[in-house]
């Protein structure tokens, strides 16, 4: 059971970022040592003028952005149980909207930020994050359903559109080369039931929402953002830089999504169910992202979160108006087959709508008979089309990936001399595995910096299992790539652990792969923060502004001058002796899972934490 | 600050000239028409269609009822018998300062309306003006601090609340620091709110002081002894709650002459820069040590929403000292019901004042530094406004 097999409230419209972007591979190493948060050698030795009007002058799309993420005019499409969605009622219509934090030093019932979406590894192209501290749903005068809890999402399912089937000419803005336009991601979000949450309880479909997620663990909210949009193309920020403008340039997409029951058991930032992967290679097929399918056995209702599925060929044509969805591709007579042994076996005639799938939250749901239900255990599930009249299939969409790898597991920060213990489950077709399972643990760097300027990297965790330490063989001298096996038993794969151990300061994309699978079953990226020491340093050299400036506050300064809207972080009077109660807070412990962490790039060691604040008490005992 | 709409016509205005002491001749009647879009009621609502264009003109329109000449005996009201333009302080003028409700030892201000007409005084140099310890030894040459005019004489700077504000503040004993340290729920200051921050610079005779607004001012030195001057008006903000924008709309303006570059300006002498002077020599844009000028240039300049309100309402005000007087650019949040986006997306996203935000001026944005303001003990915020830093706490009672 899982959001797809349970009461779902669905919603679409759009979701706007405005990451900044030297948090992103975009201004990359020549800018930044994004391990250290360090300028770069490039910069060092520049005034902060000199590395501001560099860095402006060869910007990534956004220098300016400040990482607020949210819905933008999403609303309630419909709602119901699985095969009896409803399309009219008192929630339709209704905004939803995802919450910044709560501010943990006082009773404030609401919060003063939005949510945040900010890298873990700025040079990666892999997994990013949503910091969310809530959800509502209506209005700010009229709100009929409130949560406040800090939670996270992370990058699940992304797939890069490519630009032979996405024949939308507007606003394909490129920057440094990389198509902004076409990144489709999903994200899973949960909240544990409180008795804290507000709500209308005359209204029925937040009252039955309620109660199915008192009687469970809580709600998840599973979206998805697609066809991505800046506001400015590249030469147009450039210009606003050099006009004096702090211009942001936010992208603006769609998403499609759900609200629904979050079990107990269930994983709460990892879309459950059996994943469907694109067959074909991407440029030639209607398929590009993940579809992932769940059997309700009470019920025999198999649902599959379809709001990815297929390409959607015609882009908005005003970025700002998101208040029609064109069609998906049509994949003609769609069906769901199961491969058994090499012999495919067509199930079920899937009800997909190319043109009316989001509203429903792209969630379509199949009736079984017992016969079908003992059937699509057997084999992985598949999407193919077939001619009606002569019953061949005509196209392969999507192929299950046999081994299903579910963890929250998905960006992990690793601190100085810290262990982590990292959880997952493994499933064969959505059931527990039999046979014990070879599993291949690979690193390798995550983003394009490694590639373009060939600054490959070293492992920077250790793995380990309760057998013991994980030994890493080279597996490619050149790229650096490390890789090492163990043996998942059969009846440790519904629940084990990995634990991984800090070496040094880096980014590595971890991937698992299971039984000599081509591709990954599934990957994490870990950052591990540098272990700055300060303890050897004078008090009267490093308890300065000069010197504390320089390491720790000038690298913000320069890189993330939105940080600098709010506190100008180049003048010493004001932080040091003004508002240095506000630092303090916000760079302490209670602000580390809200959206008002400072830095919110999360990139400061835990050495640099403790130098400032030390430095901050020092000046103001 | 009482709501009256009138709509002004024509006046007439008679000057007699006397260059014969014998004889007394009527010189030419002058009339002056002034525009009928020049109005001292203040636009209480955000724009309908809410657009940067549009925003520009609201701040033009705050600008011309807040410069209406003030009534005598009444605060934040303007002397409907008098034209802008016309002698006299003006309507803003004539709202508290804040060191007149934040009194030593949490004193009660008073009614709105106590002490009012004042003495026009001067004394704080910087716009964040603490005390300097001693042991901060490093230069800071990035940071803000007082700004030096070209005749080496500091900006003084003075702050203003509306009586709006200044009823909630008094109602609620917000002046009071021990009050505010009790609050656990961020402030919520009352739609109609309005604070004004206002720049001013010493006259001297390099200043054509019939281009600026000016006011008598008895201005307490550094060293604390007082002296008198005539100060002209170099900057002004202009923030208000309204109803729809409850992040605020945030106005600025300067003087033409502030430096150079700016539209309409034909200066020879600017206040704040001196051109003949390299970017080696001066460096632009840092504070400098006391009595040496700081060299300030326009990091932004205006744009071209900015340049064409400001060419329409100068013409307006034509023929008064007010002609002199631009929009730098009003900063209003073009998403502001969002639960997800209380900061209202700030729009443009930066600005500055060059009198204000001198040192500031790449990454100065009003509402996001303003996002920021709180009390002194920092357990609340207190909706976008700094003033409450100044409140004061009552005197210990001896038994």
């Amino acid at each position: 059971m899982s959001y797809l097999n349970n009461y779902r409230i669905n919603f679409w419209g759009g979701i706007s970022t405005n990451v900044c972007t030297a948090n992103n591979d975009d201004v990359g190493y020549f800018y930044a040592d994004p391990i250290q948060a360090k300028l770069s050698p490039t910069l060092l030795p520049m005034t902060d003028d000199a590395a501001i009007e560099t860095l402006q002058a060869n910007p990534g799309w956004n220098y300016f952005g400040d990482y607020t993420t949210k819905f933008q005019d999403a609303k309630i499409s419909s709602f119901g149980e699985p095969d009896a969605i409803e399309s009219t009622g008192a929630i339709v219509g209704q905004g939803i909207y995802l919450l910044g934090s709560l501010d943990p030093s006082n009773a404030n019932p609401t919060p003063i930020g939005s949510p945040i979406m900010v890298d873990m590894d700025s040079t990666g192209t892999s997994c990013t994050q949503i910091l969310v501290g809530g959800l509502q749903i209506g209005g700010t005068d009229n709100p009929i359903f409130r949560i406040t809890e800090n939670t996270r999402c992370y990058t699940r399912s992304l797939q890069t559109v490519d630009a032979a089937t996405n024949n939308g000419a507007f606003q394909v803005k490129s920057i440094n080369g990389y198509q902004f336009g076409k990144a489709n991601t999903s994200w899973q979000l949960s909240f544990a039931y409180d008795e804290s949450w507000e709500f209308d309880a005359s209204n029925p479909q937040i009252a039955t929402l309620v109660a199915k997620a008192k009687a469970a663990k809580g709600i998840t909210v599973v979206f998805t953002q697609f066809e991505v949009v800046l506001m400015y193309s590249r030469e147009a920020i450039i210009q606003e830089y050099e006009n004096g403008n702090g211009t942001i340039n936010p992208v603006l997409g769609y998403t499609i999504g759900s609200i629904g029951i979050w079990e107990e058991g269930e994983a709460a930032t990892c879309l459950p169910g059996r994943l469907l992967e694109a067959y074909q290679p991407i440029k030639t097929s209607l398929c590009q992202s993940d579809t992932y399918a769940q059997l309700n056995e009470t019920t025999g209702i198999l649902s599959l979160n379809m709001a990815s599925t297929f390409i959607k060929p015609v882009a908005r044509t005003d970025r700002n108006d998101l208040s029609t969805m064109s069609p998906t591709a049509d994949p003609g007579n769609l069906q769901l087959a199961v491969n058994i042994n090499g012999t495919l076996e067509i199930i079920a005639s899937i009800p997909y709508s190319a043109s009316n799938y989001y509203s429903t939250g792209g969630i379509v749901d199949i009736q079984l008979n017992e016969a079908e239900i003992a059937t699509i255990k057997q084999g992985d599930l598949q999407l193919v089309a077939i001619d009606p009249a002569t019953g061949k299939i005509t196209a392969t969409y999507a192929q299950e990936q046999t081994y299903r790898f579910i963890s929250d597991d998905r960006g992990v920060y690793v601190n100085p001399n810290e262990t982590k213990n990292l959880s997952f489950a493994i499933t064969k077709w959505g059931q527990p595995v039999t046979e014990d399972l070879d599993l291949t643990i690979t690193f390798s760097d995550s983003g394009q910096i490694a590639v373009e300027f060939d600054l490959y990297t070293e492992m920077n965790v250790g793995f380990s299992t309760k057998a013991g330490a994980i030994h890493f063989n080279v597996l490619d001298a050149s790229t650096h790539t490390y890789s090492g096996t163990t043996t998942i038993k059969a009846a440790d794969a519904a629940s084990f652990q990995l634990t991984t151990n800090w070496i040094q300061a880096g980014f590595k994309q971890v991937n698992l792969y299971v039984k000599g699978a081509q591709n990954a079953n599934y990957y994490m990226v870990i950052r591990t923060y540098p272990d700055d020491d300060y303890s050897t340093i004078p008090v009267a050299q490093k308890y300065t502004w000069d010197f504390v400036y320089n390491e720790v506050l000038r690298y913000y300064y320069v890189i993330f001058p939105a940080m600098s809207t709010r506190l100008p972080l180049n003048n010493e009077v004001l932080i040091s002796q003004q508002v240095f109660g506000v630092i303090q807070k916000r760079i302490s412990e209670p602000y580390a899972n809200t959206t008002l962490l400072m830095p919110i790039t999360r990139d400061m060691s835990p050495g640099k934490v403790q130098l400032l604040n030390e430095y901050l008490t020092y000046v103001n005992q | 600050m009482k709501k009256i709409s009138v709509i002004l016509g024509c006046i007439i205005l008679y000057s007699c000239s006397n260059t014969d002491a014998s004889k007394v001749e009527m010189a030419e009647v002058k009339k002056v028409e002034l525009n009928p879009n020049l109005k001292p009621t203040f636009p209480v609502n955000d724009p309908t269609v809410r657009s940067q264009a549009n925003f520009n003109d609201y701040a033009w329109q705050m600008f011309v009822a807040l410069n209406w000449p003030a009534s005598a005996t009444e605060r934040g009201v303007a002397d409907l018998t008098k034209n802008i333009g016309d002698p006299g302080s003006v309507v803003w003028q004539s709202f508290r300062t804040s060191g007149s409700v934040f009194l030593p030892n949490a004193q009660d201000p008073g009614s709105w309306n106590d002490g009012y007409p004042m003495e026009f005084k001067l004394k704080q140099i910087s716009k964040v003006d603490p005390a300097i310890k001693e042991h901060l030894k490093s230069i800071g040459q990035a940071v803000g601090g007082p700004l030096t005019d070209q005749d080496s004489n500091y900006t003084y700077y003075e702050k203003y609340m509306n009586e709006v504000e200044y009823n909630f503040i008094h109602t609620n004993k917000y002046y009071d620091q021990t009050v505010l340290s009790s609050l656990t729920t961020n402030m919520k200051i009352p739609t109609q709110s309005m604070e004004i921050k206002s720049a001013w610079k010493i006259m001297t005779k390099n200043d054509d002081q019939s281009k600026f607004f000016t006011a008598p001012a008895v201005i307490e030195g550094l060293d604390g002894k007082p002296f008198k001057a005539v100060v002209g008006l170099v900057g002004l903000h202009i923030i208000y709650k309204s109803a729809d924008s409850p992040q605020w709309v945030w106005a600025t303006f300067e003087h033409i002459n502030n430096v150079p570059g700016d539209p309409g300006s034909t200066a020879t002498h600017f206040s704040y820069n001196n051109p003949n002077c390299s970017a080696a020599d001066c460096p632009p844009n840092v504070a400098t040590a006391p009595k040496i000028p700081t060299q300030v240039t326009r990091y932004t300049p205006l744009s071209k929403e900015a340049k064409a309100s400001n060419a329409k309402w100068q013409l307006m005000l034509k023929g008064t000292v007010w002609e002199n007087y631009e929009l730098i650019n009003m900063q209003w949040p073009s998403d502001p019901n969002d639960p997800g986006n209380p900061q209202g997306t700030p729009t443009p996203n930066t600005m500055a004042n060059t009198t204000m935000e001198t040192y500031i001026q790449r990454t100065s944005s009003c509402m996001g530094c303003h996002s920021t303001a709180g009390t002194l003990t920092e357990n609340i915020k207190t909706n976008y406004s700094f003033l409450f830093l100044e409140a004061q706490s009552p005197s210990k009672k001896t038994k």
